[in-house]
Formats: C-alpha cells, structure tokens, sequence
C-alpha cells in the first residue's frame, strides 16, 4: 500500500515498477526511504537556515558609537580669541575663562549625550575622553558623573580613556606617557569609574608600538583610526578584526561586513562626542554652542532605525567578544606608521608639529616649535628631578608627581595642533614653563642634600655624580653629507661637530636670523628604501619598513626619540630640546625633511640635529640618552 | 552628511566673521581698548627694553600681555642669573586674571634666569606675592606668584606663565596658571 504522503511525494512511480513482486515493493519501500531522507534533511536544513539566519539579525550584527570627548577642547579658555576686542560687545559670552569653557561643553554637549543613553536602557555606547575630565566632572558636575558611572552600572557603556590630559603622546618618549596613565588609573580608581579596556586616543593617535604598552598596562582593543590606514594603504573591505601585537584591534569608523553578513559591523558615530548634541558647532563658538534637541532626536531616530532592523546597539567590546565567540581569528594588519586619524584633512601630524593651522588669521599666534621643545625641556628637567630626587632620598614624591600631572596638561594637543588660539598656546608654554622652574628647584635641593656643586644626573641608570658638562666637541674638519637648510628668505648659517669616533656621531647646528618669513626645512639625502624608526611607546624597539609597501605620496612623522635613518647605516636623530617638528618622507625619494611652516618670527633661533653612523640599535641608544632619558649637567 | 552640514555652518560662521573683521578695519579702532592682544608682536607698546647700565648689569622694563586682553608691566635688573628689583604690576581689562592677580597694585619679588645650555633655552623667573582676593579662588588667603617667561638664548619673544599658588608655598597645584607675553629687542 502506497500511503498518502508516499503518494504525494511519488512523483514517477513506473521508474520503480519493474522485475518481482518482491522487487517491487522492495524498490518502492527503498524509494519511499530514501525519499523520506532527503524530505527531512531538507526540512531540518530549511529550519536550520531559518534559525541561523534570524540569529544573526538578532545577535551578530553589531552598531557601534564611539563618542570622543575633549574637556580641553579650548585648553584654557576662549579668552582674547575674538580678534578685537570690541567684538565682545556683540558677543559677550564669546570669551571664558577655562573653567567655564569646560561648565559650557559638559552642560551643552556631553550631559545631553549622556541623556539620550539612559533614555535608552538597552543601546550600549563607547565614551572616551582624558582622566582630566573626570576630575571636572567630580569637582564641579558631580551629577553628571553620576550619570556617566550609571550607564557603566547599567551595562550599557565602555569609558575608554588612555591619558591623563588630551596630549600628544606618540611625540614624547614612553616615560611621559607612563606617568600620564598612572594618573589615569588613579583618577578613575578614586572616582570609581570603570576604566575599559578598550583604546582609542586624543586626535586618534596611533601607532603598532602601542600594543605591547597596551598590554602591559591591562588594555586588550583598539579602534586604529580607519583614515590613518586608508592614507597608508588605499581603500580596502576590512577582516572581522586584526591582530595588534599579542592583542586586537578593528578600524574605525569602518563597516564590517564578515563572511557574507555572518559578523557584521557598522558604526552610529565616531566623532568628537560633544558635537552631536551641540549639532556640530564647536566649543570655539560660546555663543553657538548649544545643546540642540533636534540633532539629538535626528541621532536618536537613525539609532532607533538600526535597532527596528535588526542592530544590536552595543559597545565596541562587546563586538570584540562577539568575533571571538564565533571562533573567528584576527588577521595580520600590513605595516601601519604612527599617525592621527585624519591625515588626509590635516596633513598628518605635521600640523601638530611645525604646521600652520586651518584658519589663516590665528596662523601668527602659533609657536609649534617653541611649545614642543619647551615640553621637552620640562620633561627632562622632571625626569632629572626624580633621579636626584631618588638619589638624595629627598621626599618630594608629591610634589613630583604634581610637575607630572603639569606637564601632561601642557602637552596637550591643541597647543599646536588644528588650529591653535593663542591662549592654547600660552596655556602650554605655562604649565611647562612652571614644570621646567619647579623641577630645578628639586634639582638644586638634591645637590645640596648630596653636598654636590656640580652634578651629573644620568636619569638612564638612575645617578647622580659629582662633574661638570664635557667641553663643546670640536668643529668637524668636513661635513660628512650635504644637507639641504632652506630658511626661505631668512639666513641661515650652520656648523657641523664632530662628536664621537665609536660610533662615528656628528652634530650640525643650524642658526636662523630674525625675520618674518617663518618657513623653514632642512632636508637630508637618504639612499635606502628602507625606513627605520622607533614607534611611539616603543622608545628601544626600532622597525623597518619598505617604502614600497605604501601607497601614500607622503608621510610625517613624529619621531617620538628623535631617531630616522637615511641609509642603512646612518640615522639622523632631531635634539628635541632645540628642534621637535615633524620628519616627512616620500615613497619614492630616500630624503628625509624637517620642516617648521611656523617658525619663531622676529628672533633668531636654532635647531640642531645629529647624525649617527652605525646600527639602528646605535641609533637608538643614543636617541634614547638624548631624548628619552637625557643625562643632564647642572 | 552631518559633516558636510558642520562644515557649512561653520564655514558660514568665519564668513561672518570676517565680514566683521573687514568692517572693523574699515571703521577703525576707536571701541577699543588701549591693551595689547598678541598678534601685536610689532607694536612699539610692547617692545621691552633694556640697558646696560654697569658691567655685566642689564636693566629691563617692559610691557607685557596677561591673559589675552589685559595688560601689564614689569621691571627688573639683572647681573648673572640674579634678578633684582623687580617690580610687576597687572591691569584690569575685562577682568581677566584678576581674580588672582590684583589689579593695579605694585608687588616686588627677586628671581633668577634659570639656563638649560644643552637646549640653548633660558627661563627668567620672578617670586613675589600679593594679597588675598575674597572672590577669587583663594578666598581670604595671600596669593604667592611663581612668574616664568621662556625662550631659546637671545631670543627676543618671551612666552610664559604666572603660577599663582593660595597661601605662602609656592609648590604642589597652583590655583591656576595665567598667561603672558611680552616681547624684547
């Protein structure tokens, strides 16, 4: 008997009907099985595609908000920014004082973000900002510090932070930017703010010689800015994420579309946080600076779309773990410099470091180079100080780590960076000015705890000896390459020393009269397709990459120890006590160049730069004892 | 496309402002105030000078800008890195800083020239203290003042800080650190 279901699925039945009785109904029984089979096989994998295809609407699509907040988006206030003062009767609330430039973007930008999230009990969100803006929040907006801890309570929210104060770390050796996360963890320790472990940075510093400090410090993600890699390496559809040294990293903002729609990623904001309540106005602008209700709703609605189609609104960790719970494995990133995260817009970090600003008319206030070597000079003043400080057994601990919490306000980025104010500047020249004064004051109650007139404090081995600085080395017989000093229509006049024999090290100082024009480029003659260097945060682990490998037109970078080959066995290392602006290479020239676009006008000054022959590891030992962990002669 | 929105908008704003700034130097200057923003680095008002009065003695008198709008002025000799006679005295324009510098007063102090030889940097510092300031961050307690101004040697601008600290200490956090400027030939 053919039952009902058979003889529906019975689609030929004479194919089976031929030979005995028995062959008959063994073959129809074998049909009917086989039949059976493949019915059910195909239900159970139409129902497991179903499943799995609803699953991953439900769980494995993933959008993202990384909200980056800057308290020190106006370091030090809007005061004397309007360009004459009687413009102040037309905008009277145009100029603050710091303290209440950071009230204006906690209350107008960064509270009402917060808002939005707790409306939202189950969207989760990313926040990153330095340590600094905690301890405004504590002091002086405890309830929106509450709110902020309860949306990490919630569950809903990562606060990423990885320094004390928005500053530019990779342009620093380590030492700094320890002492900026050591305040960091404090500060968010004291405050009980769950500190994430994911990272992204201040103006999306970035650089491979991140990760292992990284690690060391217990941070395991990070979002790599997704122009800082695109400049590098052109367009390109993005693996589910990357390895970054023993950790992990994805770029951002940028989709993710894993294994045809398995994982996928997308991404609701990856901007300056403040902006998007205040509309995209920014904290320049006092009296525009508002909060507006309907940019948020406008936010809010594109978030809530996501959400009705399916998006998890999750934070970047939980993407991470995601991945990894799916079994899938991180893929080796190509070789990526250090770098900001728009490099396209502002010519990298150049802008940071001897570049002019955006608008024209601020362009005269700015001083990269004065800004950043005095960050310099202050910092190894503060790292002499600490070593005698230790030597002498003086108890000065607070007071040192006080000069550090200074110094790491005054390295902050916008002293230099997009487009600089005078008072950023002036706020960075302060802070470290008052490090630099300060520090010799320790400096001096060493010696005199030490019974030493003359000391020299090598903060490398951590001593201090009685001795006075070796005599200026001798003027070299010939300079050991042509360099190319173009002070623009200033002159310049320059001088080569002769250093060390073992290895072989010479010192070229460069004088620039007074004058108005404020370019100014030295361009050393490379012949090496190779490019060596020391990533930020990784002062002793030099790399090599080949310029072949990258499809930008040029690149600055920022040199955190100083240290740049132009062969394979000559380096050129800047003294960043006279000279700290950016070095630009080419993919298809060995030169390297330094330039200021805004150099000290009226005075003369001076750079000065080494040049080393022998071993990158040569190289960056000497960088390292110039730059990183100076031995100083007081 | 919020972006592009962003950019437009404040594109419009620095038009604005510049409309401003174009209608100003058409009007002339006559609102404002006799004080010096930095931009004026060429401004005769603001050149310090100095004298050489006796071997080895430098005496310096100068204008300098505080805080971005207000002005002020300070004097001193200075032999080696000895600075004596020092005297500094700050206005009051639009009030800024002067909830921690007092306004129009004279206070005196000594210093010193700190040298850095290996950067070729130097930094002149003056200490001095003032009186307290009920509304300012200080409340009823005496200010004391750790004054910086940095440059490379010989260097004729002159960037630097006035650390301003409640009480007779000058050292931990100071209360605020306040901005000045000042150019010499």
């Amino acid at each position: 008997m053919i039952s009902k279901i058979e003889r529906l699925m019975h689609l030929k039945p004479k194919l089976f009907m031929k030979g005995t009785a028995m062959n008959y109904r063994y073959h129809r029984f074998r049909g009917f099985k086989i039949r059976l089979v493949l019915y059910l096989c195909t239900m159970f994998l139409t129902i497991f595609i179903l499943a799995s295809t609803g699953a991953t609407q439900e769980q494995h699509k993933y959008a993202v908000a990384l909200f980056h907040c800057n308290v020190q988006y106006v370091a030090g206030g809007t005061l004397g920014m309007l360009p004459l003062p009687f413009l102040l009767g037309w905008f009277p609330n145009w100029e603050l004082d710091s303290d209440a430039t950071e009230d204006m973007i906690i209350k107008q930008g960064f509270e009402p973000m917060l808002d939005l999230y707790l409306a939202h009990p189950n969207w989760g969100v990313d926040i990153e900002f330095q340590a600094y803006y905690v301890e405004v929040l504590a002091q002086r907006h405890p309830t929106v510090l509450n709110k902020l801890i309860t949306l990490v309570e919630q569950g809903q929210a990562e606060i990423i932070s990885f320094h004390y104060s928005d500053q530019l770390f990779i342009g620093f050796g380590r030492p700094a930017w320890e002492k900026s996360v050591e305040e960091t963890k404090r500060v968010f320790e004291e405050n009980d703010v769950p500190l994430s472990d994911v990272v992204f940075t201040q103006e999306g510093q970035a650089g491979m010689g991140m990760a292992q400090a990284m690690e060391e410090h217990g941070y395991a993600h990070l979002v790599w800015p997704k122009n800082l890699w695109k400049y590098q390496h052109g367009d390109w559809e993005s693996a589910a994420y990357y390895k970054f040294g023993n950790l992990d990293m994805i770029p951002g903002p940028k989709d993710i579309n894993y294994n045809s729609g398995q994982l996928q990623l997308t991404w609701t904001f990856l901007d300056d946080g403040e902006l998007m309540a205040a509309c995209h106005v920014d904290p320049y602008f006092p009296p525009f600076f508002k909060t507006s209700e309907s940019c948020i709703r406008e936010y809010e609605s594109e978030v809530e779309q996501l959400e009705a189609d399916g998006w998890k609104i999750s934070t970047i960790g939980e993407y991470f773990h995601a991945a990894k719970d799916m079994g899938i494995t991180p893929t080796e990133p190509p070789p990526l410099f250090d770098g900001t995260w728009q490099p396209k817009d502002t010519d990298g970090v150049h802008r940071w470091l001897g570049g002019k600003g955006i608008i024209p008319f601020n362009a005269d206030d700015e001083r990269d180079n004065h800004v950043r070597t005095l960050n310099e000079i202050a910092y190894r003043e503060l790292m002499a100080a600490q070593t005698i400080a230790k030597a002498a057994g003086l108890q000065a601990d607070d007071e040192l780590d006080d000069l550090w919490h200074l110094l790491n306000l005054g390295m902050v980025t916008d002293a230099s960076g997009i487009n600089p104010i005078g008072g950023e500047i002036g706020y960075s020249i302060a802070h470290s000015g008052e490090v630099a004064r300060s520090a010799r004051l320790i400096i001096e109650q060493g010696k005199e705890a030490l019974g030493l007139s003359d000391a020299i404090i090598d903060t490398e081995a951590e001593s201090v000896i009685a001795g006075t600085a070796p005599d200026e080395p001798p003027v070299a017989d010939e300079a050991p390459i042509n360099v190319n000093i173009d002070p623009g229509w200033r002159q310049a006049s320059s001088t080569w020393y002769r250093v060390s024999d073992n290895p072989e090290i010479w010192r070229l100082d460069i004088t620039v009269n007074a004058g108005i024009y404020r370019s100014m480029a030295v361009t050393f003659p490379g012949d090496s397709s190779k490019v060596i260097f020391t990533p930020a945060l990784a002062d002793d682990m030099p790399v090599s990459y080949n310029r072949s490998d990258f499809a930008f037109d040029h690149w600055w970078l920022a040199l955190a120890n100083g240290m740049i080959n132009i062969s394979d066995d000559m380096f050129v290392i800047k003294d960043m006590g006279l000279t700290h602006v950016a070095a630009l290479i080419y993919p298809d020239s060995e030169d390297v160049t330094f330039r200021d676009d805004v150099a000290t006008p009226n005075s003369a000054f001076q750079w000065r730069f080494y040049l080393l022959r022998g071993t990158a590891d040569d190289a960056v030992a000497f960088a390292n004892s110039l730059n990183v962990y100076p031995t100083l002669y007081r | 496309m919020r972006r592009d929105a962003m950019k437009i908008k404040i594109q419009l704003i620095i038009a604005f402002l510049i409309l401003i700034l174009v209608f100003a130097s058409c009007k002339g200057n006559e609102n404002e105030e006799p004080n010096k923003h930095v931009n004026n680095q060429g401004d005769d008002d603001t050149q310090l000078s100095d004298d050489d009065t006796e071997a080895g003695t430098i005496e310096r008198s100068f204008d300098v800008v505080f805080e971005y709008r207000n002005n002020g002025h300070i004097s001193w000799v200075e032999k080696g890195d000895r600075i004596t006679a020092t005297s500094v005295k700050f206005g009051d324009a639009y009030g800024y800083g002067n909830d921690l510098v007092p306004p129009n007063v004279s206070m005196n102090g000594v210093g010193k020239i700190l040298r850095f030889p290996e950067s070729r940097f130097e930094l002149h510092t003056l200490y001095f203290q003032g009186p307290a300031i009920p509304k300012g961050p200080c409340g009823s307690k005496q200010i004391s003042y750790a004054l910086t101004l940095t440059g490379q040697e010989g260097a004729s601008e002159r960037y630097g800080g006035i650390a301003a600290y409640c009480g007779g200490a000058i050292q931990g956090k100071p209360a605020r650190l306040l901005r000045i400027y000042g150019i010499w030939k």
